[in-house]
Parts: structure tokens; C-alpha cells; sequence
């Protein structure tokens, strides 16, 4: 910014030279033009690097190219043909079931987790980075601990379950997992999906905890107080204080979970990388493997886009619930 | 007496063990990187041995890892491509939140969504076409490929919580000082940028971490085995097709998120607090 | 380089006196020097190849010494292979006045590196390609069929099965590397206490896979998304029994058939002998379980020989405690068996490609040629002891094989012949590897075994996935 300059300026306003600086500066006082001056260098930086490739990818989506072919184009072929598919076909129940359950455990687990950090606990400082841990090692490397973890031969959860519990654990990225009632599967998915919704759970929580844990502290005490003075149980306080003050730091919690988890790639690249036997895709991870190793960069380029749509509902809906608050 | 116990009994109960359980769920994945990065390798592929207790503790797997392999400058490179693009973002999207929080001009809410809409461009779409804009601009194979190219995942959030930040900030306070003759740009800096300060310190973080965590950019970015960051210099190199190097892998994500971790224990407070204090009313 | 000094065909310029020859290299190295700088100021730490070199009027690279090389390869199984080539390569660099940079990454990221490559044209001047991958980008590639023809004249001639591999529409456009041969691996102590005998026929691997369940070894090979061991044996597995993808003109699907059928569901008898969780394994998971003692027989390459001989004192020791460990002398090879229709097995191949964007590409060239031959392969093969094998039928004596006679049927394996490509018997293409590089076959499989189809389920399923690609 050339601030300093142009404070020196207010000072010496008769020389002529000032007066292009005090022209240059009241011009651009007005708000129209400020107002692009500042978002000016934020949108060049997206426009290069967001619009440009993403328009790119638009196209793409609407050819048939493969990697170093650029295709010729054929309109919405590609996306009527993933209708077909059945892998795709599971890579949509498979993404939209990540994300649901997910983000309602996350959703549960971290508002659980936000009351206990709220109470007087000893070691507050030391809990509350402890906590968030989890949230802040790069993905792939904690992945590949669970990647560990989870290891047909040297599960150390596996290890857990048949040494204290005396309890045949399962193959977590091999097994299906048929769970049944009286005889009638209520459940039917597999455990590579729970091993993966497990890892993304873990790692989410401590997101959705810290952050509502902020929006507790901004609570004012005497909401609290009185409550008690009127006689309201701790469940109704939650239920009738907390959580409706916390609306809206939820809304942009999920907002920005969501996005984050139905694109989600690197966990399930590291862990089965879609396997067995293309059960565990997701949009992102199915995208790159029919654009990357199996180089249909049009195809890949469809899946992709079919993630949009699904964002943009989560995003309507949830913008919609922040704006009715203002 | 007994009142005195039942209220400690009580607090066991519903603070402590919650809180122990909720410490183990959350560290036993870190112990047990822990205690694999200890073991030696007859040690830790023994499947007579009880996987949780180191027997013999050595620190070869350490010695391997910061000898044989670049890691040490792995994790230089990481906290360059984190610090400059977490810096880059948090100026854009703190000029360019407020433009959007605080002046009208035309297109201004188009233009906010637009840079939402951004957020939702997932990278696995971008890559290959961003690869040929970072080779067209002569920056692949460099750091500030990476530089460049995470702001544009940073900025769409960041200007985004940010707008929420500035607009609780009361508008009297800017009013008043340009009535005595500040200019907006003296406003913006002087006045607003310091109020907004837990606010940008949040958003810092929150990027750092994406930046820290990033895997796909650098994977395709970077060839030189000199530049490349810490997840995929650990994954390229400790994971050899038939034979992953478990001890190496471990202490590698281990020291990997030390960094990190020492951030936040110094601003969990501020990251805490500025993190939705844009949002929160009052 | 004085001994293959021939392959400059087109580094040197004829009609310029030595002298002149000189400066101009020097000039260049001082061009190349001074846009390094400008690039790595203008870029940070790291640089790209200087574009050092001009391009001729026709638009082929003009061709420099005093330039830099680079090169992506995985990371070898046997790290110290990987150490071999990079000082092996640092040191012709030297001899040759050019800087070679040699890149280790896992193997399965190469794809991700090279759609980015291949998309912006830019990266590395020479990829390693792992089996039919040449098919996938040959666009992306250089013609190489001159050194390729000369090493095969040169070297006894290559092996058809790789020789395919390298060429996408006629010519080569990749020269075969190596292959690593890919064998049974089971242990001799076990197989004998059991008094378990060795498959005849894939129809004894069943019964093998049965009893070794009831000694409590059981038997293990993968089936999960992962680009070698799950390949090499279900591919053959699927030939042996009379099943194909794909009839010989490459188009038509002829997946479901009697003989599909045969295997797949002999493939579900054999699964539930196998030893839990193969569904996900990749292909480091069998050479850990099969060290830990948890297998009595798997199909691999080299490396858990390799590994188990590197630890061995460690091994022995351990052994007196826990006597499942597997020590270099309880490990024994053979090839797989034949089938009823036939004996056939998917070798996994290497081979070396110089991207269409090089700007050095007769430095490429000779530094291919140069790692093939044979006072430096040879060497090489000693240093991984039996992984790889040598692409030329020169290297069938090669003194590594009798170093040690358990490596033999790595050897074995490939001179047998019996080694054919994905899409067999069609010819390879664009599509076949495509149905390799989605695991079609693999899951065709898994997805019996696992329960999630029934076998005549997953072949219809695995039958109309093949039909996107083959059209």
C-alpha cells in the first residue's frame, strides 16, 4: 500500500505534485473503486488458478479425452454414460453415506466433546491441543498410521479385540459386513466403509469440537444463571441455551465440513485406494482413477462435476439457515 | 465429608473418565506411531511379541530417517510453501474481505459468491489442468508453484470468515475516524485490520493447517527429491511398492506433525477464540 | 562412453572443425548456467531443466551435452537397487559432461506424475513405464526403435511378451528394461513337515491352498487395487483355465464363457483356503505376512527372499523363539503351474521411455543404451540378486543366476515363456490396459470371493465393464 506516502501528502497540499497524489487518492477514496482496488489481487490469483482450469475442466468433461489426446467434444456423453455405470452408481451411495454419517458422529461427538472442554477440567491447555491433534497431522501420515492399524496381519485394533476381549476382530479393509436382526439384514456395507468413515470421524472431530467449544465461550454466564434460577435441568439448558446460540457457528462448521469430507480423497487413497473391488470410491477417488491410471481424462472430468450439484444443495441450504438468523 | 466425596465422586464421573476416554480415542493412533518408530524391525514384524510395549527401544528408524533420507528438508520446504501461501492468503482475503464487508459498488455480491464457489472446486478436478498453468508460468518443479497455488483453496474460505469478522466489528468506529479526515485505505489498516487481528490469527491457522496438510499439488508439482514436502517426501520414499518401511513411516509422521503441534499449543487460546468469533452475535 | 560411442548418431555436428565444436559446448554450458540462475532466482529453491538449448528449424530438439537429464523411476523393491543405479548414473553423468537426476517414487503415484507430465508437456526426460503402460500415452512418447533394434542385435533380442509392451502402434516407443520375475514362494520346512506337494497343475494349487489351511500356513495372494501381485496371478489363473477377456482380434468381449466360469468359481474354493483379508492386499502385504510367518506359500517376486537374506542373523535368532519366522533357508521357489489349457503367467516388465518434450533426447538415448549394457547390467543384476531379470535373451547366463541356486526360477520364469501381456489373447492396446489399469479382472474375482456376486454375477458385471473399453 503506498500509505505512507499518501498521509505526507495531507500535509503538503499546495505543491502540484502532491495534487496528482491528492487527485490519485481521492479517486480512489470512492468505495466503487476501492472496492475492486482490494478485491483485484484475491481474484486475479483465482481467476489464473481457479477459473481458468475449471472452465478447462468444464470442457474436458465434454470430450473424449484421454491423457495427451485432447478429444473431441460430445456433449453430455460422458455423464450419461456414468449413469450406467455401476461403480459410479456406488461411488454416489458411497459418498453421499461417508458424508451423512459421518458428519452426524462428527456432529454428536465433537458437541460432546465442546461440554466436556467447557467444564473445569485440569490440564485445560494441554487437553484442548491434545485434542486437536488429530485435526492437524497431515492426513496422509496419520492415514497411513491407521493404514497400520488396520494391517491384515499386524492390527494392533484386531491385537485389542482378541487379547482382552477375547473377540475375532474383523478384516477392516477386506470384509463385508452383513448385520442382521431376527433374520433380516437391516445393515448391508462392509467394513473397508467403516474403516474409512472411522479415520475421516476421528479426524473431523476435533474441528467441530474446538470450534463449538468457541461458540460456548461466547455465551454469556447469566443466560446459565438464570436458567438455574428458574429451575430448567442441564438438558434443557443445553437444549433451549446452547444449542440455538450455537446455530449458527453449526451452520458454518457443517458448511465447511461438509465440502471438505464429500471431497474427500486423500483417505481413502491412502487406505484402499477405492478396493476392494471398487467398494469404497468416492467422488474424488473414483474421478482420479478413471482420469489418472486409467487415463479417461473426459470421464474423470464427468465424475468430478457430478460433485457439484450434491455441493451446491448442501450449500443452499445451509447459507439459507444462516441468512433467515440475520 | 461425605458431600465433599460424592461431589469428587461425581466429578469422576462426569468429567475425568469422559475426559481420559476421550484422550485415549483421540492419542492412541500418535502412541502407537509412537511405539512402532521405536521398534526395530525384527521387533515390530515378531507377531509373538505384544505389539503395545517396546521391548528393546532404539532409535535406528529415527537415524534412518533423518540420515538417509532428505527429511529435514522436507519439513523446511513444507513450512516455506505453508508460511508464504497462509501469508498470501491472509493479506488477499483480508483485502478482499473487506471490500466485500464494507464497501457497495456494483457486482459485489456476485462477486462474494463467486469466490465461494471457488471453496467448491475440488482439487482432484484441478490438478492436470493446473499443472499446464504452473508449467506455463515456468514454475514447476519449484516451491512457489505450491505458493501460488494453495492460496486458491485458502482465499474462498478465508475472505469468507472474514466478512463474517469485519461485519461484527461496529462500522462507528471507521465512521468516526474518516470523519476526521482518515482516508479509507488509513481506516482499513489503522483501525480495522488491528480489531480484526484474533480474527486474521484464526483464519492464519486454519490455513497454515490446509497448507501443511496438502498431498495432490505437491505430488504432481515437485520432481525434485529436494523440494518435496513432508507427506510426499514420506510416502514416495518410505513406501517402496511390496515393502513399506513401517519404523521409518511412523517416526516420519511423527516428527512430521511436531511442528504443527507446537503452533497450536501456543495459539490453541487465539485459534479457539477468533475462530467463530466472526460468527457469533454479540 | 567410448565404448558405445556408435549410438551418438546425431550429437555431434560433422561440418564443425573440433575447436569450434568446443566452444560452442562451452558457450552452451555458460547459457544453460546463466538461465538456471535467472530461472532458480526468478523460481525459488529447485529448477526446472534449463531450456538451454535451441530447437532447429524442422522443431527437433537441438541436441547439447553439458545439459541435465532426469529421469522418474519407482522406488525399487530392493532399496538397494535403487542406490546402484543412482551412482551408476551420477557417474556416467560425470563421464559425459551431463547432469543426470535419477527421481524414486512409489510406484502406484507415477500415474498421477505422469497425466500431469504427459498434460502439460514438461517434466522429466525419461519415465520408466511398468507393463503396458507405453499403450497409455504413446502420444507423450519419442520413437526409440533405433537403439531398441540395435540392443536387440546387439544382445541376443529381446523377449516377445515385453517387446509388446513397447510398441504402441508398431514402433518402439520404450525400451525394455528389466523384467522381475514372479514365482511361488513357499516354505520348504513346512511344506515338508505337512509332507505338502508342490502344484502340478493350477488344479493342485487348490488342493495345495487346502492342506496348507489345515497345517495352519495357509496360502495367500492378493486381491485388492494394486498394480503387480494381484495382476500376476489372477491374470494366469484366468488363462489356465481356458478364460479371456477379449477374443484374438482385441474387440470382441469373450469373457463369459464356460471356462471363465470354471475359474471363477474354482477361485472361491481356493479363497476360502486362503488366509483372511487377501481382498485388500496390496502388494507389500503378502511379503510381510509371509515373513512374519503368518503364510506357507504366496506368488511374489524376489524381495521377501531378499529381505529374509538381509536379516538373516536377526532371523535366526528370533527363530529359536518363535518358529513360524522365516529364515532364507526355510524359503523355496517355483514357477506356477500350468493349467488345463495351457501354462501361462504375467511377468511384470519395466521399460524406459523418452518423453516427446525432452530437450536432450540423444543424451537419453545413450544413457538407455549405456544402462543396458553388459558390464553394468550385470552388475546391476548381482546388486538385487535375482528381482530382476534381464529383457534380452543376453542376460539368460547372466552370473547373477548362479550366484545362488533358490533364484533360478525367477529366471525360470521368464525363459520358460510362458509370460503373456493383460488382453491376452487379443493383442495389446490402448483398451487392454486400460481393463488392467480399472482392476476388471482383479475384481472380476474379488467380487466373487468376497461374496458380494455370485461367479456368474460378477462375470456379467466384469463382462459389461469391459465393454466401455472395448468398442
Amino acid at each position: 500500500m503506498a500509505l505512507e506516502k499518501s498521509s505526507a501528502r495531507t500535509v503538503s497540499v499546495a505543491l502540484p505534485r502532491a495534487n496528482v497524489w491528492q487527485r490519485f487518492d481521492e479517486w480512489l477514496d470512492q468505495e466503487r473503486v476501492l472496492g475492486y482496488v482490494l478485491l483485484a489481487p484475491a481474484l486475479i490469483l483465482l481467476v489464473i488458478f481457479v477459473a481458468y482450469p475449471f472452465a478447462f475442466g468444464l470442457y474436458i468433461s465434454m470430450t473424449d479425452s484421454r491423457i495427451g489426446h485432447a478429444g473431441s467434444f460430445i456433449g453430455l456423453d460422458n455423464f450419461q454414460q456414468l449413469l450406467d455405470d455401476p461403480t459410479f452408481r456406488q461411488t454416489v451411495a458411497n459418498s453421499f453415506l461417508y458424508t451423512i454419517v459421518t458428519t452426524i458422529v462428527k456432529l454428536v461427538a465433537g458437541m460432546m466433546m465442546a461440554l466436556l472442554l467447557n467444564r473445569a477440567i485440569p490440564f485445560k491447555r494441554f487437553v484442548r491441543a491434545a485434542v486437536l491433534l488429530p485435526w492437524i497431522v497431515p492426513t496422509v501420515l496419520s492415514t497411513l498410521a491407521w493404514l497400520w492399524m488396520f494391517d491384515s496381519t499386524y492390527s494392533v485394533i484386531n491385537w485389542l479385540l482378541s487379547h482382552y476381549l477375547n473377540f475375532q476382530g474383523p478384516m477392516w479393509l477386506a470384509d463385508r459386513l452383513d448385520l442382521k436382526l431376527g433374520g433380516t439384514s437391516i445393515l448391508k456395507t462392509t467394513w473397508p466403509m467403516i474403516a474409512i468413515m472411522l479415520v475421516n470421524i476421528w479426524r473431523g472431530t476435533p474441528f467441530y469440537g474446538v470450534s463449538f467449544l468457541a461458540g460456548m465461550q461466547t455465551i454469556p454466564e447469566e443466560l446459565y444463571e438464570a436458567a438455574i434460577m428458574d429451575g430448567a435441568s442441564a438438558w434443557q439448558r443445553f437444549w433451549r441455551i446452547t444449542l440455538p446460540l450455537l446455530r449458527h457457528v453449526i451452520s458454518i462448521v457443517l458448511l465447511l465440513s461438509i465440502i471438505l469430507t464429500l471431497a474427500d480423497f486423500q483417505i481413502v487413497y491412502v487406505l484402499t485406494r477405492g478396493g476392494p473391488a471398487n467398494s469404497t470410491h468416492l467422488f474424488a477417488t473414483y474421478a482420479f482413477q478413471l482420469a489418472v491410471p486409467s487415463t479417461d481424462l473426459g470421464m474423470g472430468a464427468a465424475v468430478s462435476m457430478y460433485m457439484f450439484p450434491a455441493l451446491a444443495i448442501v450449500v443452499f441450504f445451509t447459507l439459507l439457515s444462516l441468512r433467515k438468523e440475520d | 465429608m461425605h458431600v465433599k466425596h460424592r461431589a469428587l465422586a461425581a466429578r469422576f464421573v462426569t468429567s475425568y473418565i469422559p475426559v481420559a476416554v476421550m484422550l485415549m480415542l483421540t492419542l492412541f493412533p500418535f502412541y502407537w506411531m509412537a511405539v512402532t518408530s521405536l521398534k526395530s524391525d525384527s521387533e515390530l514384524y515378531d507377531l509373538l511379541n505384544n505389539p503395545l510395549v517396546v521391548l528393546k527401544p532404539v532409535l535406528t528408524q529415527y537415524q534412518k530417517l533423518l540420515n538417509d533420507t532428505l527429511f529435514p528438508k522436507w519439513i523446511t520446504n513444507t513450512l516455506i510453501v505453508s508460511v508464504a501461501s497462509t501469508a498470501l492468503s491472509l493479506a488477499f482475503s483480508a483485502l478482499a474481505g473487506y471490500s466485500l464487508a464494507r464497501m457497495r459498488f456494483r457486482g459485489a455480491t456476485s462477486i462474494g459468491w463467486a469466490i465461494f464457489i471457488t471453496y467448491l472446486v475440488p482439487p482432484t478436478l484441478l490438478f492436470i489442468p493446473l499443472l499446464g498453468v504452473v508449467s506455463a508460468f515456468g514454475l514447476q518443479n519449484s516451491l512457489w508453484s505450491l505458493i501460488l497455488v494453495y492460496p486458491t483453496f485458502l482465499i474462498p474460505f478465508g475472505t469468507w470468515m472474514l466478512i463474517g469478522y469485519f461485519k461484527s466489528i461496529p462500522r462507528e468506529l471507521e465512521e468516526s475516524a474518516l470523519v476526521d479526515g482518515a482516508t479509507r485505505l488509513q481506516a482499513m489498516t489503522r483501525i480495522v485490520m488491528p480489531l480484526a487481528l484474533p480474527g486474521l490469527l484464526s483464519v492464519g491457522i486454519f490455513a497454515f493447517t490446509l497448507s501443511w496438510n496438502e498431498f495432490i499439488y505437491a505430488l504432481v508439482f515437485l520432481s525434485d527429491v529436494n523440494i518435496k514436502t513432508i507427506p510426499v517426501g514420506v510416502t514416495s520414499e518410505l513406501i517402496r511398492g511390496d515393502s513399506f518401511f513401517w519404523g521409518e513411516l511412523m517416526a516420519g509422521a511423527l516428527l512430521g506433525s511436531i511442528p504443527v503441534a507446537l503452533i497450536y499449543s501456543f495459539f490453541v487460546e487465539y485459534f479457539v477464540a477468533g475462530l467463530t468469533a466472526g460468527a457469533v452475535k454479540g | 562412453m567410448e565404448q558405445n560411442s556408435e549410438w551418438h548418431s546425431t550429437s555431434a555436428t560433422p561440418d564443425l572443425p573440433a575447436e569450434s565444436q568446443k566452444l560452442t559446448r562451452r558457450q552452451f554450458i555458460k547459457t544453460g548456467a546463466a538461465a538456471t540462475l535467472a530461472l532458480a532466482a526468478a523460481c525459488g529453491p529447485g529448477n526446472t531443466p534449463a531450456p538451454a538449448t535451441g530447437t532447429t528449424a524442422s522443431g527437433t530438439p537441438a541436441v547439447q551435452r553439458g545439459t541435465s537429464l532426469s529421469m522418474l523411476q519407482w522406488s525399487h523393491f530392493v532399496p538397494e537397487g535403487d542406490a546402484f543405479f543412482d551412482k551408476w548414473a551420477a557417474d556416467w553423468g560425470k563421464k559425459n559432461n551431463v547432469e543426470v537426476k535419477v527421481e524414486h517414487i512409489n510406484a502406484n503415484d507415477i500415474p498421477a506424475r505422469l497425466a500431469g507430465h504427459v498434460q502439460a508437456k514438461a517434466g522429466p526426460d525419461i519415465v520408466q513405464y511398468l507393463f503396458n503402460w507405453p499403450w497409455l500415452y504413446p502420444d507423450a512418447l519419442l520413437d526409440v526403435s533405433d537403439i531398441a533394434d540395435k540392443l536387440g542385435q546387439q544382445l541376443g533380442g529381446w523377449y516377445k511378451d515385453i517387446e509388446s509392451y513397447c510398441k504402441p502402434g508398431g514402433g518402439w516407443k520404450a525400451v525394455p528394461f528389466s523384467f522381475y520375475g514372479q514365482v511361488l514362494n513357499y516354505r520348504g520346512d513346512w511344506f515338508k513337515e505337512s509332507n505338502i506337494a508342490l502344484p502340478k497343475t493350477m488344479d493342485d494349487l487348490i488342493e495345495m491352498a487346502k492342506a496348507l489351511n489345515k497345517a495352519g500356513h495357509p496360502f495367500g495372494q492378493a486381491l485388492g487395487h494394486s498394480f503387480t501381485d494381484p495382476r500376476v496371478f489372477w491374470y494366469p489363473w484366468l488363462w489356465s483355465f481356458g478364460g479371456k477377456e477379449v477374443m484374438e482380434d482385441g474387440k470382441t468381449i469373450a469373457l463369459d464363457s464356460p471356462e471363465t466360469l470354471e475359474a471363477v468359481t474354482k477361485a472361491v474354493e481356493m479363497f476360502n483356503s486362503m488366509v483372511k483379508g487377501t481382498l485388500s492386499w496390496d502388494d507389500n502385504s503378502n511379503n510381510r505376512a509371509f515373513l512374519a510367518g503368518q503364510l506357507g506359500a504366496t506368488t511374489n517376486a524376489a524381495s521377501i527372499y531378499f529381505t529374509a537374506k538381509r536379516e538373516k542373523a536377526d532371523r535366526e535368532t528370533q527363530k529359536k523363539s518363535n518358529p513360524a519366522i522365516a529364515t532364507p533357508a526355510d524359503i523355496e521357489h517355483t514357477v506356477l503351474p500350468a493349467g488345463k489349457a495351457g501354462k501361462f503367467s504375467l511377468q511384470s516388465a519395466l521399460s524406459n521411455g523418452i518423453m516427446s518434450w525432452s530437450k536432450n533426447v540423444s543424451a537419453a538415448k545413450d544413457f538407455i543404451v549405456a544402462a543396458m549394457q553388459p558390464d553394468v547390467y550385470n552388475d546391476y543384476l548381482n546388486t538385487v540378486q535375482g528381482y530382476n531379470v534381464g529383457p534380452l535373451h543376453a542376460f539368460d547366463n547372466a552370473p547373477v543366476w548362479n550366484t545362488d541356486p533358490k533364484i533360478k526360477p525367477f529366471l525360470q520364469a521368464i525363459t520358460e515363456g510362458s509370460s503373456r501381456w493383460p488382453g491376452w489373447p487379443g493383442p495389446p492396446s490402448a483398451a487392454s490396459s486400460q481393463v488392467a489399469e480399472n482392476y476388471i479382472v482383479i475384481d472380476l474375482f474379488a467380487k466373487a470371493c468376497s461374496g458380494e456376486f455370485t461367479p456368474k454375477e460378477s462375470i456379467t458385471a466384469a463382462a459389461t465393464a469391459l465393454k466401455r473399453f472395448y468398442k
